[in-house]
């Protein structure tokens, strides 16, 4: 459990992480660092985005699936990565670097 | 031999009447007693109760649970991190996005002319298009067909015709609507919400309401000719907002020396006068110029123009050249003797700006300021001005010969266009250094003027433009022209803010 614990707050300690959100296979989120409501909101669109784009890696190529989906905004950069079994939202100021 | 002789009087009896009377027959019925009782009740225990919402304190999730729950989930974490955390570093440190700006519509480079509308039996008449406007979806251009250079007063037949520019078979020749009009328009504007209501200023003085959108009988309402209308011809039409919300008033000015708002009564098609105003040469207090005008003491309106940001305010330019600001909640009543009026004449003066040389053609208030405003007349100046003092601010050079009309951007609050009487529009941009134009857009009216331009409320690139030949010409706006750039309100506050000594 720590371990768990130990590695979100590592990329949380990221320069510009907003948030982190892990969910699992039913798509309920087990781990966030934001409040209730952006959780759930972000949760609910993502999993058909990631879904929606899975679909499309499958129908490309059958051996093929998506692990990393990077999605560059006006505001933020978020990455949503993605296993077998669960995957992890992150979110990140785009404006702030080293 | 013939003697008189009376007989006696035959009768013949009725057998049936006196049957009819023996079957004659009555019945009566009553209700019985009706029973009543009376009982209270009265609750012995009373009970209260009551909820409330409270507000969610958001809490973050946390693991609280064992890790068992959930299989696989260390190992998920694990191979993630990594590569997340490279992201994460990459991302930041890329330039890859420095200074992108997302342009969702192609950019347009010059200034084009889409389409050259015309009517040919009022070109072949000479008339002019003496005014535009755009309706509020931004979709169909309507145009007034009058004179301006006949004094005379003209009993002419004219037009107001209207295209609509998101028709797929366009004929820039032909006009979608053609109204018939007795005598000549000199001013036209379409309604702010409904999109085929225009309202029209005519020569003669009166003001005309159409709906479009009807199939027969266009007249929406009238003033006709009573006491109430205007005597000189009209030059200036705006909806104004009414007492209700969603309502509208039309004010009309014009040389006579009134403005005047009408309320539309569609049941009688009749614009019934709702309160005017009179202006007068006493009346206005002088800001220290002597006033240039003597003989006439009504004061001849050429243009009005209603501030966006303060109902209350309107701006009036004058035959003689002056610029009064104007309220419309002013109460002191008009000198000018009463004509018959059904309401009483207010004077509404309440601030003379430095007068013009000439006939003020047309007044704009800025949509991103609310201090600032254009004028302009025929002494071919632009005069940027702001309410609070009397001096202009800046004066720029459009034009050798007068100015007709001038409009503000609205989109990008530094830019202004002007119509001149050489048949050009020359565009301003305040930001820019020189004093020059920063685009002159050629009507191809082979010299004739240019008497009025409009900027389309929808679609903030294009501007149509009303010239002398009859024709209107719909111009497509650069990027350059239309799109706002960074700071550009904040260098217009400090325009505004610098005092004239």
């Amino acid at each position: 459990m720590n371990e768990a614990e130990k590695t979100i707050k590592r990329i949380q300690a990221q320069k510009g992480v907003e948030g982190v959100i892990v969910v699992n296979a039913e798509g309920i989120p087990i781990e966030s660092n934001l409040d209730h409501q952006r959780t759930l909101h972000y949760t609910y669109n993502f999993q058909q985005l990631l879904a929606r784009t899975q679909r499309v890696m499958k129908d490309l190529d059958p051996q093929n699936e998506a692990t990393l989906l990077d999605i560059q905004t006006e505001k933020n950069n978020i990455l949503v990565s993605t296993d077998k079994d669960y995957f992890m939202i992150a979110m990140k100021n785009s404006r702030e670097g080293p | 031999m013939f003697t008189d002789e009376t007989l006696d009087i035959i009768g013949a009896e009725s057998t049936w009447r006196k049957s009819h009377q023996q079957t004659q027959e009555s019945r009566s019925c009553q209700t019985l007693p009706v029973d009543t009782a009376e009982v209270e009740t009265q609750a012995r225990d009373v009970s209260d109760n009551s909820t409330q919402t409270q507000d969610q304190i958001s809490q973050a999730l946390s693991i609280d649970r064992d890790i068992s729950d959930f299989p696989g989930l260390l190992d998920f974490l694990h191979k993630v991190e990594d590569i997340v955390i490279k992201e994460l570093v990459k991302n930041s440190k890329s330039h890859a996005f420095d200074g992108f700006r997302v342009n969702w519509e192609d950019q347009t480079e010059s200034v084009s002319c889409m389409y050259r509308l015309q009517h040919v039996e009022a070109q072949e008449r000479g008339l002019q298009v003496t005014g535009v406007s755009w309706n509020c979806t931004g979709s169909v251009i309507g145009c007034g067909f009058g004179r301006v250079d006949d004094g005379d007063w003209s009993n002419e037949k004219a037009y107001v015709c209207t295209w609509n520019l998101d028709r797929q078979n366009l004929n820039p020749k032909r006009p979608d609507m053609i109204i018939d009009v007795p005598t000549p328009v000199m001013c036209l504007c379409f309604h702010p919400v409904r999109p085929s209501v225009v309202a029209g200023g005519l020569y003669s003085g009166e003001v005309v309401v159409w709906d479009t959108s009807r199939s027969q009988d266009l007249i929406l309402a009238q003033t006709g000719m009573s006491a109430d209308t205007h005597r000189e011809p009209v030059f200036q039409v705006s909806w104004v907002p009414g007492a209700r919300r969603g309502e509208f008033m039309v004010l009309s000015a014009g040389s006579g020396g009134r403005v005047l708002l009408w309320t539309v009564d569609g049941a009688e098609a009749k614009l019934i006068l709702s309160s005017g105003y009179a202006l007068v040469q006493q009346q206005v207090p002088q800001c220290g110029a002597a006033s240039r005008t003597r003989g006439s003491t009504t004061i001849g309106v050429t243009s009005v123009a209603l501030s966006p940001w303060d109902l209350d305010t309107f701006l009036v330019g004058s035959e003689g050249g002056l610029v009064l600001k104007c309220s419309f909640s002013s109460e002191t009543v008009s000198a000018v003797p009463p004509d018959g009026e059904s309401v009483t004449l207010r004077a509404p003066v309440q601030f003379s700006f430095s007068p013009l040389g000439g006939p003020v053609h047309s007044v704009h208030f800025s949509p991103f300021h609310r201090n600032l405003f254009v004028s302009v007349g025929t002494d071919g100046l632009a005069h940027l001005h702001t309410v609070l003092q009397p001096r202009p601010l800046l004066s720029l050079r459009v034009s050798d010969s007068y100015v007709f009309g001038v409009r503000w951007s609205p989109t990008r609050p530094l830019v202004f266009a002007a119509a001149t009487g050489q048949g050009l529009v020359q565009m301003f941009d305040l930001g820019r250094r020189s004093l020059r134009p920063a685009a002159t857009v050629d009507q191809n009216t082979s010299g004739q003027p240019t008497y009025c331009l409009e900027f389309n409320p929808k679609h903030t690139n294009l501007m149509a433009v009303g010239n002398a030949d009859g024709s209107v010409n719909i111009w497509q706006l650069s990027a350059e022209l239309t799109e706002q750039g960074a700071k550009e309100t904040a260098v217009l506050e400090q325009l505004a803010n610098e005092v004239v000594d």
